[in-house]
């Protein structure tokens, strides 16, 4: 029996084929799958190629399940960058694989436990919409946090 | 690179990772993050992912002096401290005890009190705190007043109703427990009723591992209030529907002592781990076992498994404390040190022991065996009584004196006598006096307790008597005709020829003209007294102290100690060439130093030294030639049996519990029950008087 393939497509219009077997680790493209054969290509319009190719990396390793804890921790790890953690953490939302979303976060949440306020709205893009009173209530409060 | 603003659900799932030091921080980052972060979902959510990635251990040890010292150790191989957590410990010291006894430890939130009991388990709870050392809050429980012999508590979280509660089950004899629940969320104490059929609800209110918390219920061990039915379960306390139940213990241990066991949790079981010592005719423990079962399923006492039964033949291994996950048994040995043993397969152990030090370093080449060092962790609280024959005999000088241990140092090995005839309590106020030495006849080491009321300080004493080969307190008539029959407060014994020998006087007032040695004779078990050289005029402010110079019995005539300020010292030391023949005092040494206050003298040398100790602690050895101390060590002194160890699990737990209630009224009530008559005012008295002559 021949193995079936599909074919994603990114934000930026490019295709990536992938065994069937190996794609539907994603909850979101097996119910697509089941819904309607997914014969033609599948869009994925929040996942740029770049974040899309390291996906089907992840989704195409060939690892002993005992080993996979392993093998999800170091992947991440080697892609140590925020900004990428960030893209592949919603990729992984997005297509829901539940394994490398968490590590994503886990490695991202170790990476700015000791950030400062301004560096962590930085590097997860949020907007100060707090005044500075409300902020000095809560400093005071837990001084020894800051 | 997309600007786009990140969906919720990736913020939510990056920020329970992280730890709760990080989360107080950011609440500021935006108004999102603050509602989130004290959310109750959130909570949850954070409680689980956090601590899956980071498993750790709770640890309570107490080193010098009034420092608690709480730290947070990593569940990994080498069992790290972990530096990032640092716990901070808000609290007064507690006002009864040495430290506050640690109930348990659940979802992040420590529950601690402070109370004590006396020997008739007569109880007085003074506080119960509820404390979240990742964050730094505390909530202190209201105390109400209940007429109770003892108070057991438990601690545990409630998932349904997302609640913490604390049980308090106050036990009023041998009779079934009124109890009282408190939950956070109310802030009060609500009666809740014990069952009728519960067969053994006894628990002993014995202080080192009382309650484990697993799948929504506190377990304890408890037994058949008859003490002479053997009969052991465990009893459990689920927190949301707040029923008592009952979980059959494995067929091997049914019939065995509560206080012989230990309950936890191992992996995703409770467990259950028996301990049992072998203590040879001398005394020491010389071979431990421990025995660890676990419940494969839930409240099914078929499934009681047997997972570890380890045999040590030939060493003391200890109290366990804690079962890790990954099978290491986390244990206290007998000189108050952490340990923890490694089991890598069934027969074969591999142990790493960590030094109880400040920096708990690993001890590399420790294998059981630890250095002996004079910074012992008994040397604080533990008066020595005496040295004898290689075995130090220790007591517990902080409450009661009840509790007496013989310790040989060089071998490492120690045992703990059984409470006495005669208990102390804070109510009876005895004043003791212990007297240890070895009987060469029947060749036994033997414990002499002299028990004077506090309150007829005139009577005579009632005397009991400790043989390590019986293990048993024996009572002793104290005879009528012994004239000084008060054995002088704060000074130490000698062991000499066979009796040991103390200062004592005729009045229990201090009048140095009044003193004599009194004697006790190991083998015979009689009381004697031995007079004190006349020859020189005896101050009122003059130290005498008993001791050994060379190889007579001996005693110092020290004038000019005490008072701080004062410049000077003389040392007169006097040795009875023939022994209980007091015309033969003569005197071997007269040190007159008119420009040094060597401080309290301890123990003449054979050739005259003198070892002294100084105002602030320090053991000195002064040459008597030159009086230029030779010798001087500062002692770090260290407290024990306050080893604490439990899973810690970090949380936000009490972030919002502002209110801090100390209720002092109730309080109050409770201190008007004991009247505060004139016998209570003649205590005080008597109190004062022992003050005064104990100076």
């Amino acid at each position: 029996m021949s193995k079936k393939t599909l074919t994603l497509m990114s934000k930026d219009k490019q295709l990536f084929n992938i065994e069937e077997h190996l794609a539907v680790q994603s909850v979101t493209i097996r119910n697509m799958v089941k819904e309607d054969g997914a014969s033609s290509v599948i869009p994925l319009p929040r996942v740029d190629s770049e974040t899309l190719a390291l996906v089907i990396e992840y989704l195409n390793r060939q690892q002993a399940p005992e080993e996979d804890e392993d093998y999800v921790k170091k992947f991440v790890d080697e892609r140590g960058e925020i900004p990428t953690l960030l893209e592949l953490a919603q990729a992984a939302l997005d297509l829901d694989i539940k394994k490398l979303m968490d590590a994503a976060c886990m490695k991202v949440a170790d990476l700015i436990k000791d950030f400062t306020l301004e560096e962590v709205r930085e590097a997860l893009r949020i907007e100060n919409d707090r005044t500075p009173e409300e902020e000095k209530a809560i400093r005071d409060e837990f001084q020894w946090a800051f | 690179m997309a600007v786009d603003v990140l969906p919720d659900e990736l913020i939510v799932q990056i920020l329970s990772f992280l730890p709760a030091k990080s989360l107080l921080r950011f609440q500021l980052v935006c108004k999102y993050w603050l509602n989130l972060i004290s959310s109750t979902r959130f909570k949850l959510m954070h409680h689980h992912n956090f601590n899956q990635l980071n498993p750790r251990y709770f640890v309570r040890r107490r080193l010098k002096a009034y420092d608690e010292c709480y730290d947070v150790h990593l569940d990994d191989e080498a069992f790290t401290l972990d530096r990032g957590t640092q716990i901070e410990f808000p609290f007064d010291r507690c006002r009864v005890n040495i430290c506050y006894w640690i109930i348990g430890c659940c979802n992040g939130v420590v529950c601690l009190s402070d109370d004590n009991y006396d020997d008739e388990y007569r109880f007085n709870l003074d506080t119960i705190i509820l404390w979240n050392p990742s964050i730094r809050r505390k909530l202190t429980l209201p105390m109400f007043y209940s007429n109770k012999t003892f108070v057991v508590l438990g601690f545990g979280y409630d998932k349904l109703s997302d609640d913490y509660k604390v049980v308090y089950l106050a036990y009023h004899h041998f009779s079934r427990p009124r109890v009282h629940v408190y939950t956070v969320k109310t802030g009060i104490w609500r009666q809740v009723m014990f069952p009728e059929n519960l067969l053994c609800y006894f628990i002993h209110p014995n202080r080192n591992r009382l309650q484990v918390f697993f799948n929504g219920s506190v377990h304890w061990m408890a037994c058949h209030p008859n003490l002479t039915v053997l009969d052991t379960s465990i009893m459990t306390f689920d927190t949301s529907t707040e029923l008592f139940g009952e979980i059959q213990l494995p067929d091997d241990l049914l019939e065995v002592p509560t206080s012989t066991m230990m309950i936890s949790v191992v992996g995703e079981s409770l467990a259950v781990t028996y301990y049992d010592n072998l203590i040879n005719e001398a005394g020491v423990v010389i071979s431990s076992t421990y025995t660890t079962w676990v419940m494969k399923e839930y409240k099914n006492p078929t499934s009681w498994t047997l997972i570890y039964n380890m045999h040590h033949p030939d060493v003391d291994m200890g109290i366990p404390l804690q079962m890790r996950n990954r099978g290491d048994m986390i244990m206290k040995s007998r000189d108050g040190n952490m340990i923890l043993y490694n089991y890598s397969g069934e027969n074969r152990e591999v142990y790493t022991a960590y030094l109880d030090d400040q920096l708990f370093t690993l001890d590399a080449d420790a294998q059981i065996k630890f250095p002996f060092r004079i910074t012992s962790p008994r040397m604080y609280c533990y008066g020595i009584i005496g040295c004898c024959n290689g075995i130090v005999c220790l007591c517990n000088e902080d409450t009661t004196k009840d509790e007496v241990i013989l310790w040989n140092p060089s071998v490492r090995r120690n045992v703990t006598l059984i409470p006495p005839v005669f208990p102390n309590s804070y109510w009876k106020d005895l004043h003791l006096v212990l007297g240890f030495g070895y009987d060469t006849v029947s060749d036994d080491y033997k414990v002499v307790r002299v028990a004077y009321d506090g309150l007829f300080f005139s009577s005579r004493p009632n005397v009991e008597i400790y043989t390590v080969k019986t293990a048993v307190w024996r009572v002793v008539t104290f005879p009528d005709d012994l004239h000084c029959f008060f054995i002088c407060p704060n000074q130490s014994q000698v062991f000499f020829n066979g009796s040991v020998h103390w200062i004592a006087s005729s009045d229990p007032m201090p009048d140095v003209s009044r003193y004599s040695i009194m004697t006790f004779d190991m083998s015979t078990e009689g009381f004697g007294e031995i007079e004190l050289p006349k020859d020189l005029p005896l101050l009122p402010t003059t130290k005498v102290v008993v001791t050994v110079v060379g190889e007579f019995l001996g005693v110092i005539y020290t004038c000019g100690f005490n008072p701080s300020w004062s410049r000077s010292s003389n040392h007169v030391i006097w040795a009875m060439k023939e022994y209980k023949n007091p015309a033969s005092w003569t005197i071997m040494h007269n040190l007159d130093y008119p420009d040094k206050n060597v401080g309290r003298v301890l123990h003449v040398r054979n050739n005259g030294d003198l070892i002294t100790e100084s105002g602030c602690g320090d053991l000195t050895i002064y040459n008597r030639e030159t009086c230029h101390y030779v010798y001087t060590s500062s002692m770090t002194i260290m407290l024990e049996d306050t080893l604490f160890v439990d899973r810690y699990q970090e949380s936000l737990a009490l972030l919002d519990a502002e209110h801090d209630a100390v209720l002092d009224e109730a309080r109050v009530e409770e201190g008007q029950d004991e009247r505060f008559d004139d016998e209570s005012l003649a205590r005080y008295e008597a109190r004062y008087l022992i003050q005064l002559f104990g100076e």
